[in-house]
């Protein structure tokens, strides 16, 4: 015991030398805890109107966005637009259910909805579908009885949720907390464990340690209890530092966000911080055992993130709209239980649920970290070579390829879209901003020569055909989707909100370019055909490497509607880039596509699912003249 | 004569991969208390392995070893405690001091007075001024003096030292053999890895020749001279290891 003792003493010694390890496990939770709490309050803030209703009309939750006014005109026949300008009647679609009702203020439009997403897109989808028929007159002597000029074309819009609950705020905050509270339990955990870890092989303290008398399990006792210890103080510190902002009052304004934080009474603060203890337990397990996997730092710097992101994905299952906290998810690890921190906070965790995630969650915890210490008990941990500078030094990058995927992908999915969902253009582009860093990144890091980027400029003709591409395959693109709808219905629901959400984001057909078509063009392109494609020259043959590229393509799009087409697009952007040897044809290519698919869409959306025969028509025919055209790039091209 | 303080029997270490290497192949040798036992052999022969099999950090596939009279896959922490290990990868942690250092090895290894042999050790290799300096700001040779004290804090019976002198300016080597000559003279076993001959020639009271994970031969300078029918260390070794190959 005393030998533990000596251990974890001079473990705690070193870090308090070490500067970063107290900005990680404690300065940085403690501005991420409140940090989270501005995101959260920008997008769960509650209408003040809303706040101030009665019982019966109780909180609300606003999501505001600017959209153009034309989109959004309602239906006389359904929607009475009084000249007060203040209350308009439930509209019923037909489900017997009141799914949204308006409200006209001065300049603004209030549409309360249902909270369910998925239903407010159909809400959203089916408003659009009233107002398109009822253009005209009638709508406008609607407007100017309440004395809107109905030239004007720019509207703020605000949609409001319309939940009767008053649990929703604290749902909605939930939904972004678990995911934040895991970050800063992987700071805490991935650095303890590297340098407690890997950091041993690394200076070479692993053979002087384990030389000694002390018995193995008590050093792996003693490392672990280290790693977990830290992982548990970045994940108190994050709390500790929600705890006292809102004691501070820094989000006094924002009712919404206080009654969810009411919900951490102290009792409520030591179930929170049992939960941060079982996660801290899992994360710190997760740590230990790729920590003792990898064989460097070099190595682990590039496992540990993708791996240990990978581990806490499960953490942003409170963000799944209309997912609640049942059995079966009680079983996900992880996942259970940053759901039940999500029902902590709305104050909706019944006794029962709470303790049998306790239950579950506490035998996940113990068994990760089992799984971790048997990592670190292993010969190779100790004594194990790299191999990677090896396989490097033969050109070979596949590996490094996918590391790179995955990292980028785990990093975009947790903080690019939660900046697209606090602004979508802002959100946009910071993630393709990280596509386009992590593209040179990789390669720099890796060491990968620059020319597997094919940056060399194409020849003009090749230029031209990847534009003529990129300008027939939209149709056919198109055509999938509505193809899909048979198989998956909704598939165009989503397309016409996609289409309306980047279309709602920007009003100027310029600006929507070159955000939307571009940008991505120059980024995505530069990380899957540039940097991906070129990464595996060498590690596979041709065929293969581009159709899983473009798998990592379409799986990037995080939508299972958008996956196979995007993965088709994948396919014809990797042939372009390869048959031209000019990454910038996939960049042509790839924006023009974008760029015909934005304009073909603001005209109107198909409203019926399945795709007539002149439609098919036509899509075969503009996917045959793509493919054409792809034929031809690269020819007569010297050898 | 009496029982050998470290025996390896047979031993065998394969690595595994696409292309098995054996390592160590059947290598067997004793060593008593009060000698220095030198294992000679080129890089890759299978010294740094055998020696990490004696200090159970790895485990033989086949053979055994026996410490002060444990055996090391059967008892491995009575061997790690009869021993002190010094090699190229024990290094030091850069963020404690030179004391805390010693101290903590002393703490880990079981010590009775921690403080008291910490203070011991830093007298006996003039760390005085240094006591109190992380040991990433010392120089090489001292990290080396704080690396030799760390193996030698719970005063182990048998010493094991792979490559010892590897990066150490003369002067500081010459400390060292020195040192070593001392743990001879107060009767600990030393088991001494390297490929510098002088240094076997001035330390070792008997050798082992290793090639190839393999014993070639063993005995004092003179039976290897015999052996060999040659005078110089360097070319009766380069003879056996010809022959061998």
């Amino acid at each position: 015991m005393s030998a533990w003792r000596a251990l974890v003493g001079m473990e705690i010694r070193r870090q308090l030398r070490q500067p970063a390890a107290l900005v990680l496990l404690v300065f940085l939770p403690l501005l991420l805890g409140p940090g989270a709490l501005l995101a959260g309050s920008r997008w769960t803030g509650a209408t003040e109107e809303a706040t101030q209703g009665s019982q019966t009309d109780p909180p609300v939750l606003r999501i505001a966005a600017t959209a153009p006014f034309t989109d959004w005109v309602l239906d006389s026949d359904r929607l009475e637009i009084v000249p007060e300008g203040r209350v308009t009647t439930d509209a019923d679609l037909g489900d017997d259910e009141v799914w949204a009702r308006v409200r006209v203020e001065g300049r603004t439009i209030h549409l309360e909805r249902d909270q369910q997403l998925a239903k407010a897109r159909q809400v959203r989808r089916r408003v659009q579908q009233v107002a398109r028929r009822h253009l005209g007159e009638e709508r406008d002597l609607a407007l100017q009885a309440i004395g809107i000029e109905p030239s004007t074309t720019t509207w703020e819009v605000v949609r409001t949720s319309h939940d009767g609950s008053a649990t929703r705020g604290g749902r909605e905050l939930g939904k972004m907390l678990p995911p934040l509270l895991l970050f800063s339990l992987l700071l805490g955990a991935v650095y303890t464990a590297f340098d407690v870890v890997t950091g041993d092989k690394e200076r070479k303290t692993s053979e002087t340690l384990l030389s000694t008398a002390m018995p193995r399990a008590h050093i792996l006792a003693a490392k672990a209890s280290i790693v977990l210890g830290s992982t548990v103080l970045a994940g108190t510190s994050w709390v500790v530092a929600v705890v006292v902002a809102h004691r501070l009052g820094l989000f006094s304004g924002d009712e919404a966000l206080l009654t969810s934080l009411q919900a951490l009474t102290p009792g409520n603060l030591v179930l929170v911080e049992g939960l941060v203890v079982l996660l801290g337990v899992q994360v710190a397990g997760a740590a230990i055992g790729v920590a003792a996997w990898v064989d460097d730092y070099r190595s682990g710097s590039m496992v540990a993130g993708p791996a240990l992101l990978g581990i806490m994905a499960p953490s942003a299952l409170p963000m799944l709209d209309g997912l609640d906290l049942t059995w079966w998810v009680a079983l996900i690890p992880v996942g259970n239980v940053a759901m039940a921190f999500r029902e902590v906070l709305a104050g909706q965790l019944g006794v029962g649920m709470g303790a049998a995630v306790l239950v579950v969650a506490s035998a996940q915890a113990a068994a990760t970290f089992w799984i971790g210490v048997r990592l670190l008990e292993r010969e190779a941990t100790f004594t194990g070579s790299a191999d990677a500078d090896a396989r490097r030094a033969m050109g070979r990058y596949g590996p490094d390829a996918l590391l790179t995927f995955v990292l980028v992908m785990l990093v975009f999915w947790f903080l690019g879209t939660l900046a697209q969902r606090v602004d979508l253009v802002s959100g946009h582009v910071l993630s393709q901003t990280l596509f386009a860093g992590a593209a040179f990144g990789s390669v720099a890091f890796f060491g990968a020569p620059w020319k597997s980027m094919r940056l060399a400029a194409p020849r003009p003709i090749d230029a031209s055909l990847a534009v003529g591409v990129g300008l027939f395959t939209p149709i056919a693109a198109g055509t999938l989707f509505a193809l899909q709808e048979l198989l998956f219905p909704g598939t165009m629901a989503f397309a016409e909100h996609f289409g309306d959400l980047l279309g709602g984001a920007v009003s100027s057909v310029p600006l929507m370019l070159l955000l939307f078509a571009l940008l991505p063009g120059l980024s995505e392109e530069l990380l899957f055909r540039g940097a991906l494609l070129g990464l595996l020259d060498k590690s596979l043959a041709q065929a293969p490497r581009v159709l899983l590229v473009a798998v990592l393509f379409g799986l990037m799009h995080l939508s299972v509607v958008r996956l196979l087409p995007t993965t088709l697009l994948g396919v014809v952007a990797g042939v372009v880039v390869l048959r031209s040897r000019s990454l910038w044809c996939g960049v042509l290519f790839h924006a023009t596509h974008n760029a015909t698919s934005l304009l073909l869409s603001r005209g109107e959306a198909p409203e019926a699912a399945g795709v007539d025969a002149a439609q098919g028509a036509a899509a075969v025919a503009c996917a045959a003249v793509a493919v054409g055209l792809v034929a031809l790039v690269g020819r007569g091209r010297r050898q | 004569m009496t029982d050998p303080t470290v025996r390896a029997h047979h031993l065998v270490k394969v690595f595994p991969g696409p292309e098995p290497v054996t390592a160590v192949d059947h290598l067997s040798f004793e060593a008593h208390a009060g000698e220095v036992f030198g294992l000679l052999g080129p890089n890759g022969a299978g010294k740094t392995t055998t020696l990490r099999m004696l200090v159970t950090l790895l485990r033989p596939d086949d053979g055994t070893v026996t410490v002060n009279g444990h055996d090391a896959i059967a008892a491995p922490d009575e061997v790690r405690a009869s021993i002190g290990y010094l090699a190229t990868t024990t290094g030091v942690y850069g963020r404690l001091t030179a004391y805390e250092m010693i101290e903590t090895f002393a703490r880990i290894q079981g010590v009775a007075e921690p403080k008291r042999r910490a203070d011991e050790l830093i007298d006996r290799f003039d760390l005085g001024d240094y006591r109190d300096q992380r040991c990433s700001r010392l120089s090489t040779g001292n990290k080396q003096k704080v690396s030799i004290a760390r193996a030698i804090v719970h005063d182990p019976p048998v010493l094991v030292l792979d490559e010892p002198t590897t990066g150490l300016d003369v002067l500081v080597a010459q400390t060292f053999l020195a040192f070593v000559e001392e743990m001879r003279d107060a009767g600990k076993c030393v088991i001494y890895s390297t490929h510098i001959m002088s240094e076997v020639e001035r330390l070792c009271d008997r050798i082992a020749i290793v090639h190839d994970g393999r014993v070639l031969a063993t005995g004092s300078l003179d039976e290897l001279r015999t052996q060999t029918g040659e005078h110089y260390l360097e070319a009766a070794f380069i003879r056996l290891v010809e022959a061998a190959s």
